[in-house]
């Protein structure tokens, strides 16, 4: 028997994210941005985003959907082979549930930990309303996922409880490979295989940062659930040994308008001025570009991350102590999560413990006194072992050679689906209003008004 | 070679059949120097079987691009009475016995077997099912000891047509069978043919005519302006799904209010109905759209020109050539998640599926190509590779050739172990 090829074999993979893809974006755009352009080497990757993008690539294609018109995402899933999802995506496309792609679930980001922080100040109502809804979602995508990716070993633990909970470790699955590991892998976070490219941006550019500066970099969101608090109070320590020194936070506010503000921000602006040192010797961004973090990146000289010991520490991975390895900054992190185990293991920096501003004073003046450039032999080896090519290799091997979870039936999953919880996000006038006013209690005027802004920018370029 | 080849039609005739027959044979014989002589009736299309009003070429030969044609009369009154039966008896029973579909449909062609026995080809090969002639040459194959081949061109959703175990019994006892699509392929198999005597080989296109035209000088030919164009060219029958398109529009017109509609084909008994839908939209939407009706040949890469998305929301086809001449001319396609198009549109990569009827994800499908023309395009060009590596009239004859050779020798060797 012959037969002629029909054009391409490769494998086509659609990567829905939730999040922006932009010139400006978070984790998890950066994330599915660098996963769709490292994994379109071999397969054909469709990237589909929830608003305008000007970015392009000819290796992959960035198109459009639209939450008001769920068919824009259905046409997109039913014209692939492999639909990557995560987060609460179920809620918003229920037809999800039922395709009959192969069906990859991102559990990377822990939405029960980081709901914990992210609505510690609602009423009780609505944080009860939102654990419920996340631990719905989070079960929903163990009952349909055909193969799960997470971020680190012990996320692997954590979903497994949960993959067994929901009847997905059975017979079927053991039989298929016993390791689990065709049900369940890990896909970390990981950086270029470039170097980052050094372009001026902070020196000359930013009148607060003189020739000389020492930058001490806050490479991230300032999340609830961060500590960014401690180190701005060693500040002044450091300050008083390194007055060249500046301390930079590339971002106070979420790059997508419907992420609401973290309340830490606000602290933690607040405490610089209360030091006097807002704009003078600690600059905070709004958020900037990805290009302009790639320059930031090369012109700072430590990269921090610090945070308390909680259960959302021991599950997360920080990507932008990624981000600090691939330019090769020693990092000062605070002990317990994943990555500070691998400032430990490669020696790249210091390792505080919590909520100790003297050590993390001391450590910095420390990482100060050390000039960056003895430092880059310790990251010789890094690029091998954590670059996006390497941790996407998993999730390329099963779009390559993966097939239906042996225990579900494409196309038909008997699942009850969770239903949307009353949201703490501004969805209508109504909501928004409330939404306004709970603000304007907890954190004031300006917020209010911050909130309402970018609520209004996020909906023009949604109508656009 | 001397081949003989046998089909319902032949250019002018038209339809996807004689499409193939004429251009096969023509490259047969303008590349290989093959011999090639076709046996076919005297009509210009299916109707004509069975109605003895429907006007007939000349009975005869003749010779074209180096192509022996020999057309045979066919007796349209003895199809007429069984077309008759077969009529009445779908009224009244809601089924008809084979033999009176087959004989209703045709084409009788009395003398067909006789000349098929006495014709001195080394092999004989001949298209399409469900048609009598099929029958006809595997019977005077086998009776004058030559191998026979089929290119069926089947339609297995067409249950009326094609679920008829007789089919597929001889499709069994012919040497070869050529199908269009993996799907084809597939779908012989599970009714009981060999694997080792099937290939499958798509259709081809010439797809000079329809590269270098200027889109905008092609929309402005057909009275549009620069506003993107979506249309549907193929038959005007009901099982094309043109009137999907039509319930599409005004979703489509929402977002992009300026979209231009072009329907072009065939004109059929079902084109009265789309008209019909047509004239119960307000003024704003009648005048965005163009029917063009019967168009020569020479006009059609000009339509597929004029379009940015190539919409063909059919249920069933042996292949759709009509793919193969939007993507000759770089357009996106859409197409029906049915039957042998999923083996032809290759989903996101260069084209778009759909459920069949499923206007609304047609319409988003139009939306989606026309608010990202640069991915539009992309789909586009990788069609057109995939025509330019598989489906221009070289490559396909090529493989068409290839398979006669190879089943002549297989057939020799088998009759040589036979008569030893």
């Amino acid at each position: 028997m012959t037969e002629i090829a029909q054009g391409s074999s490769r494998e086509h993979l659609l990567i829905v994210s939730q999040d922006l893809v932009n010139s400006k974006m978070a984790g998890p755009g950066i994330r599915y941005l660098e996963m769709a352009k490292c994994l379109s080497h071999e397969l054909d990757v469709t990237l589909a985003v929830p608003a305008e993008t000007s970015l392009k690539f000819p290796e992959i294609n960035i198109l459009r959907y639209f939450e008001d018109r769920p068919e824009s995402l259905q046409l997109l899933v039913e014209n692939a082979d492999i639909v990557l999802i995560s987060g609460y995506m179920i809620l918003k496309f229920p037809f999800l549930a039922n395709c009959k792609q192969r069906l990859v679930v991102d559990l990377y980001d822990p939405i029960v930990f980081e709901n914990l922080h992210y609505f510690q100040d609602e009423p009780q109502i609505n944080q009860d309303n939102q654990n419920k809804q996340a631990i719905n979602v989070t079960n929903s995508l163990a009952k349909i996922g055909d193969f799960f990716i997470c971020g680190n070993e012990r996320q692997r633990d954590l979903w497994m409880g949960v993959l067994m909970a929901n009847g997905r470790i059975n017979p079927k699955t053991f039989t298929q490979d016993n390791s689990l590991s065709s049900l369940i892998d890990i896909v970390g976070a990981g950086f270029p295989d470039r170097p980052p490219r050094a372009v001026p941006f902070l020196r000359k550019m930013v009148p607060e940062i003189p020739e000389n500066a020492r930058v001490i970099l806050w490479g991230g969101g300032i999340w609830n659930w961060l500590d960014p608090l401690t180190l701005v109070n060693a500040w002044p320590d450091v300050l008083a040994v390194h007055p060249e020194a500046r301390l930079v936070f590339l971002g106070t506010r979420h790059p997508n308008p419907v992420v609401p503000d973290h309340e830490m921000a606000f602290k933690t602006v607040q405490l610089a001025e209360q030091l006097g040192e807002k704009d003078k010797s600690i600059i905070f961004f709004e958020w900037i570009s990805y290009e302009d973090r790639e320059a930031l990146l090369c012109e700072s000289d430590v990269g921090v991350t610090l945070h308390p010991i909680h259960v959302e520490t021991r599950y997360s991975i920080r990507t932008r102590v990624l981000d600090y390895l691939w330019a090769k900054l020693p990092v000062l992190i605070t002990d317990g999560d994943v990555t500070s185990q691998w400032v430990r293991e490669f020696n790249i920096g210091i390792v505080v413990p919590p909520d100790d501003s003297k050590a993390v004073s001391k450590a910095l003046l420390e990482l100060l006194d050390r000039p960056k450039s003895t430092w880059e032999p310790n990251f010789a080896t890094l690029p091998d072992r954590m670059s996006w090519s390497h941790a996407v290799k998993p999730l390329l091997n099963y779009c390559l050679y993966g097939r239906h979870a042996p225990d579900r039936v494409p196309g038909e999953n008997p699942i009850a689906l969770p239903v949307a919880m009353p949201s703490a996000r501004p969805v209508g006038l109504g909501q928004g209003i409330l939404r306004a006013a709970y603000i304007l209690r907890s954190k004031g005027l300006v917020a209010a008004w911050h909130q309402i802004i970018f609520h209004l920018k996020w909906l023009i370029s949604h109508k656009r | 070679m001397k081949i003989l080849h046998v089909s319902q039609g032949y250019f002018p005739a038209l339809g996807g059949t004689e499409w193939l027959m004429t251009r096969l044979s023509e490259e047969l014989v303008r590349v290989y120097g093959d011999d090639v002589t076709i046996f076919t009736t005297n009509c210009y299309g299916g109707d004509a079987f069975y109605k003895p009003s429907l006007p007939a070429m000349p009975v005869g030969n003749e010779d074209v691009a180096g192509v022996h044609i020999r057309r045979f009369p066919v007796a349209r009154q003895i199809s007429r009475v069984f077309h008759t039966i077969q009529f009445l008896l779908l009224r009244l029973n809601g089924s008809v016995p084979h033999a009176v579909r087959l004989y209703g449909d045709g084409p009788i062609i009395p003398l067909l077997g006789r000349m098929i026995k006495k014709f001195p080809a080394d092999i004989i090969a001949a298209s399409s099912f469900p048609l009598l002639h099929m029958y006809t040459t595997i019977k005077a194959s086998r009776q004058s000891n030559r191998p026979c081949i089929f290119f069926g061109g089947l339609h297995p959703e067409d249950k009326g047509g094609f679920d008829w175990p007789i089919i597929y019994k001889t499709i069994q006892d012919a040497d070869h069978y050529i199908a269009y699509t993996k799907y084809e392929t597939d779908y012989v198999i599970t009714k009981g043919a060999s694997p080792e005597r099937i290939s499958t080989i798509g259709l081809g296109v010439d797809p000079e005519p329809f590269h270098d035209i200027s889109q905008p000088e092609a929309k402005h030919r057909l009275g549009f302006d620069n506003s993107p164009v979506v249309g549907y060219i193929g038959q005007i029958v009901p099982h094309k799904g043109v009137d999907t398109l039509i319930r599409a529009m005004p979703r489509i017109w929402k977002i992009y209010p300026d979209v231009r509609v072009l329907v072009a084909g065939a004109r059929r008994t079902f084109a009265d109905q789309l008209e019909k839908m047509v004239a119960e939209w307000p003024d704003e939407w009648r005048h965005k759209i163009l029917f063009c009706y019967d168009f020569k040949s020479e006009i059609k890469p000009w339509l597929y020109a004029a379009l940015d998305v190539f919409a063909y929301p059919s249920a069933f086809e042996s292949f759709g050539i009509a793919f193969l001449e939007a993507w000759s001319g770089g357009k996106p396609v859409i197409g029906c998640r049915k039957g042998a198009i999923p083996s032809v549109i290759n989903a996101g990569r260069d084209g778009l599926m759909i459920d069949y009827q499923d206007d609304i994800m047609l319409a988003e499908a139009i939306v989606t190509l026309i608010s990202n023309p640069d991915w539009a395009q992309k789909l586009g060009q990788t069609g057109y590779q995939k025509v330019l590596a598989n489906h221009t009239w070289p490559i396909v004859t090529k493989r068409f050739r290839e398979v006669y050779s190879s089943t002549l020798e297989q057939y020799k060797s088998e009759q040589y172990l036979l008569n030893n």
